[in-house]
């Protein structure tokens, strides 16, 4: 049996009965057993897949009502809470959270007959953008082990590369899901803000921030969405989306369609590599008789200050809360200690990429320079949603490199800024709310390279389109041989 | 520029003992002074614009009893939640 | 001159769940933390959905006190570290530079000689209560329950408009009519409104004054404020800008904060809340439902002869105001606001008392007529008040009983019986052969006693006979 499937010809094939829920189950096992020493991409592994297997199989086997995941084994992003499991943020300061509850995306999930495989490693609370600052190790890149697997979901774009999992849900706040995919050869998305319920997701930047999928193919990506996406009355923030089916109708023609490039995002930081995948994706697109333009978008070379501006201030409240008085990691006994020094003692077990952040994050809001930045960047946000629409308003989608870089040695970036220039380009949706995915394009080197489309609020649809004709004219290989 | 002494008195507020601010110094310094970009951009004309939403999608007034009670999951003390001493 | 402006604090009792999640708004009535859910207690991944009936009480008293509406209203996040908010920030409005985010502003109010001007009205949570129980000589232990987490605040902001007492007193009198009148919230429940105070003299700085607990308090805390800045001033001395508090046991106020360690609260909006529009739809609708405001109310009441103190004491109180308006036919107005105010306050003085009282408005009215006919005394109101609250017995039935079993005085009754002792003196010697004889007796009482129960001259009749036997 072949682990290495989509999740349309697991459907499939469970359905033909080629081979049952546990037989399948017992393949992923098989990898994790092989490939998790090296790749690391599970900071937790769920003990009952084969029991849940089992009960798939019996529900088959006496033709019981099924949802459509018929099983699907799916691995689970760390921030994403799933009730009675424990949900670390990739922290030591949850290193004992069990959540209480199930994200909306994890009912929807198991309404459809999922099985989750595990939590999956990340950047602490999702910042970071190499899984390096994970409080349980890095993980790596099953392309070539001595690289980083981008981050901060780096866990989950490994273990679908690695087929330690069929599939996976991440968590996109600056580029999250798009940096690992585009890294590890995986499909991507991130979703309109307001498409995903963002109940149970643990918030570092909440005005930024999106739950989805990352998936083998575009197909599956889609398959995914239609079952994570709606309006939820658990998050005030999610918005209606129609029912839209995303599966059906993906293969277009794209005669005539109108494909925008912004210049500032193929700037002269960028790698020349990266640059000329870039212009063979044009040339991809032109083939299909798409016509393709450049542009220019000067507000976007002030979109990652703003963007780490807005994010560090969230992050400095949402991460309040961890002071171990209610729940959290710590036997930290409170006698003796008064409130603000026992906190302080616990908080300090904070990574040190989040002390960083949590300080910038202290700073950009405090009186005296709230205007100066926090404000301010609040409307760069509004004036960059402004003009992107005007954009788009005369390009169906923009494509750019989804990492302006190619894919790193542990420990090469080490300064915070100029790994938070790596985010270059996937910031502008997170900002814009806009979806936005990332396609494996090509190798160089045996390095993944990934292409990122972009396109207006909730017309995923279109997204996945442009994205599914792409995928279909490259048609790389993305299965990795690990060594 | 953002000093030695400022990002002391920030962990203070965040809560967050540092052991040595020099670990943090260049890289918050470095960033900070990147964020000053901003100075240049006239945003004077722009509105802030955040998401909307209408009084009837909000949630409705019922009492609903969470089933579950929550304070048996955590560290109590006769129901009550413990908290170091407050001064 | 002497500058004085409120901030008060005042819970929405009259909702039915918190501001944002599904708990008992009522959060009183509940054992430590059983009115907690994972939003309230700020467990990681839950986020705020907010109570859209929070939002048109609140903005219900905004239009009552004349403020403006904003066309939007946004939510901002307080950020401090404090064990009684399970997020270590509050959800609050807080204008944001150019960004507005209030319920209403710019309101007024009218009292006796001046207009005072409400500066914002702002929505909030609550937090939760900190107890201190000691459990050694040494130690005590910081114990927090958050049933009140997350309940509703509405926060009435009004401007230095103040120069004394009275105004206070008036102002938060009519304020408290107002609420209870649009059903907003019950103040009178135990800490649904609290109020700090900010008091200047001239053009000295100004202080303000936290954790006072009760209008009289308040009155108090005022008082010594104003006595305390005089002193400093007359003295020459530098008015420091600072926070106080009011030390309740020993009647003063104490320094808790200069302005210079005052808190940076690092203010940012919550976007986890949509900005929510408030249609112009909405607001007249809730404007329709602010009937004639309480001044007007007052004053058309007192056109029957109740006097001021009495209608205060009535419209200041839910439970009241409802029984005397379904009560209130013009005529008897000025009867049925002096039964409620000065006998039925003594009975029904607390909540439980209240839901538990089976007395309705047709009782008053049915009281009134008597009154008016002269058919019933003044002191038997009391009685028959107190049997219909427990019985809910009608009037007359109660009147009937009383009536029946209408006693002399024990006195009275005394001396018959021992005259009938007296002059039975040698039938009672039989009486433990004779069994008649008790009955006889008993006849021969009630002759001369009425309507006395039998029971009663039974009970009195047989200690005595003991005690005339025994000597």
């Amino acid at each position: 049996m072949n682990s290495k499937i989509t999740i349309s010809q697991y459907v499939e094939s469970v359905k033909n009965g080629d081979f049952t829920v546990e037989e399948f189950s017992l393949q992923i096992l098989e990898n994790i057993n092989k490939f998790e020493k090296k790749l690391h991409s599970y900071i937790s592994i769920n003990d009952d897949i084969i029991k849940q297997a089992k009960m798939i199989d019996l529900k088959i086997k006496s033709q019981e009502k099924l949802g459509q995941c018929m099983g699907v084994p799916i691995s689970i992003k760390d921030n994403i809470c799933i009730h009675g499991i424990k949900t670390t943020c990739g922290s030591k300061l949850l290193k004992n959270f069990i959540a209480p509850y199930d994200a909306t995306v994890i009912s929807k999930l198991k309404k459809e007959d999922a099985i989750f495989v595990g939590k999956t490693n990340m950047d602490e609370f999702a910042m970071g953008s190499t899984t390096e600052f994970s409080a349980y190790g890095l993980s790596r890149n099953p392309w070539n082990v001595d690289y980083v697997p981008g981050g901060s979901s780096g866990g989950s774009a490994v273990s679908v590369s690695s087929s330690e999992s069929l599939c996976s849900l991440g968590s996109d706040t600056g580029g999250s899901i798009r940096n690992p995919a585009s890294f590890c050869s995986v499909v991507g998305l991130k979703p309109t803000y307001g498409l995903i319920s963002r109940f149970g997701l643990i918030s570092y930047a909440n005005s930024m921030e999106q739950i989805g999928p990352m998936t083998k193919t575009v197909k599956d990506a889609a398959f995914l969405l239609n079952i994570i996406a709606g309006i939820d009355s658990k998050d005030n923030t999610t918005v209606y989306n129609n029912n839209e089916n995303y599966l059906s109708n993906l293969d277009i023609d794209l005669k005539n369609k109108k494909i925008g490039i912004i210049s500032e995002m193929m700037g002269k930081d960028a790698d020349k590599k990266v640059l000329n995948a870039t212009y063979e994706a044009i040339s991809k697109f032109e083939e299909l008789g798409a016509k393709c333009d450049f542009i220019s978008f000067n507000t976007v070379n002030y979109a990652l200050a703003a963007y780490y501006i807005i994010t560090s201030a969230e992050a400095g409240s949402n991460l309040a809360r961890f002071d171990n008085v209610i729940y959290g990691g710590f036997k930290l006994d409170a006698n003796g200690y008064d409130f603000n020094t026992y906190i302080s003692k616990i908080r300090k077990n904070f990574g040190k990429e989040v002390i960083r952040r949590m300080i910038i994050g202290g700073f950009i809001p405090s009186s005296g320079y709230v205007g100066r930045y926090f404000i301010k960047a609040l409307k760069i946000k509004s004036k960059l949603i402004m003009e992107l629409n005007k954009i788009l308003n005369n390009f169906d989608v923009v494509l750019s490199p989804t990492v302006p870089v190619m894919p790193f040695k542990f420990g090469e970036k080490q300064d915070s800024l100029s790994m938070y220039l790596i985010d270059l380009n996937t910031v502008l949706s997170n900002l814009t709310g806009t979806p936005a995915i990332s396609i494996p394009f090509k190798f160089d080197n045996g390095l993944p390279i990934g292409m990122q489309l972009m396109t207006k609020a909730m017309q995923e649809k279109l997204l996945l389109q442009f994205a599914y004709a792409l995928e279909k004219i490259t048609n790389i290989n993305n299965i990795p041989s690990i060594n | 520029m953002i000093t030695k002494l400022d990002i002391d008195n920030i962990a203070k507020a965040m809560r967050i003992e540092i052991n040595s601010t020099d670990q943090y110094i260049d890289d918050i310094q470095t960033v900070i002074q990147y964020f000053t970009m901003l100075d240049n951009v006239d945003v004077n004309s722009i509105q802030i614009e955040l998401p909307e939403t209408n009084l009837k999608n909000l949630r409705n007034d019922e009492h609903i009893e969470y089933d579950n009670k929550l304070i048996y999951a955590f560290k109590s003390y006769k129901n009550f939640i413990r908290s170091p001493k407050l001064i | 001159m002497i500058k004085i402006g409120l901030e008060i604090h005042c819970q929405l009792t009259t909702i039915k769940s918190k501001l944002f999640c599904s708990c008992d708004s009522n959060h009183r009535k509940y054992k430590p933390n059983l009115n907690t859910c994972p939003i309230c207690l700020g467990i990681p991944g839950t986020l705020p959905l907010i109570n859209k009936n929070a939002i048109k009480k609140s903005l219900l008293l905004a239009l009552a006190l004349n403020c403006k509406i904003p066309e939007k209203t946004l939510f901002c996040r307080k950020n401090y570290f404090y064990p009684d908010l399970p997020k270590n920030f509050q959800i609050t409005q807080f204008n944001m530079e150019d960004k507005h985010s209030s319920i209403g502003y710019e309101g007024h109010v009218a009292i006796e000689n001046k207009i005072i001007n409400i500066n914002r009205i702002q929505l909030e949570e609550d937090p939760g209560r900190i107890n201190y129980v000691k459990i050694s000589d040494k130690s005590k232990l910081t114990l927090i329950d958050y049933n009140r987490s997350g309940v509703s605040l509405v926060e009435i902001v009004t401007q230095p408009d103040f120069s004394n007492n009275v105004e206070i007193k008036e102002f938060l009198s009519y304020l408290s009519n107002l609420l209870i009148q649009l059903d907003i919230s019950d103040p009178t429940l135990p800490g649904a409104m609290r109020t700090d105070v900010n008091i200047s003299i001239d053009d000295h700085n100004k202080i303000e004054l936290k954790n006072i607990n009760s209008i009289h308090d308040l009155e108090k805390a005022v008082d010594f404020e104003i006595v305390r800045q005089s002193n400093f001033i007359t003295r020459n001395l530098q008015i420091q800008q600072e926070t106080r508090h009011w030390d309740e046991k020993r009647k003063i106020t104490t320094l808790a904060r200069r302005k210079e360690d005052e808190q940076d609260y690092r203010y940012i909006i919550e976007q986890d809340i949509p900005s929510i529009t408030i249609s112009p739809y909405l607001i007249s609708k809730l404007k329709n439902k602010i009937p004639e405001n309480i001044k007007s109310k007052k004053s058309h009441y007192m056109k029957f002869g109740i006097s001021n103190q009495v209608l205060d004491t009535i419209l200041s109180d839910l439970y009241y105001t409802r029984l005397f308006e379904s009560a209130f036919d013009g005529q008897n107005a000025k009867n049925i606001a002096n039964i409620i105010a000065t006998d039925l306050i003594r009975y029904l003085n607390t909540d439980e008392k209240k839901s538990k009282s089976k007395l309705t408005a047709t009782h008053l009215i049915r009281l009134s007529e008597l009154i008016d006919t002269n058919k019933i005394k003044r002191d038997l109101i009391k009685n028959i008040l107190r049997q219909a609250i427990v019985t809910g017995n009608s009037i007359d039935v109660i009147l009937n009983e009383l009536k029946l079993h209408k006693t002399l005085d024990e006195d009275k009754l005394s001396i018959i019986i021992d005259n009938v002792i007296e002059s039975e003196h040698d039938l009672i010697k039989k009486i433990n052969i004779n069994p008649n004889v008790i009955n006889y007796l008993i006849g021969k009482i009630m002759k001369k006693a009425g309507n006395v129960q039998p029971k009663t001259i039974i009970n009195l009749l047989n200690t005595k006979i003991k005690l005339n036997v025994k000597k």
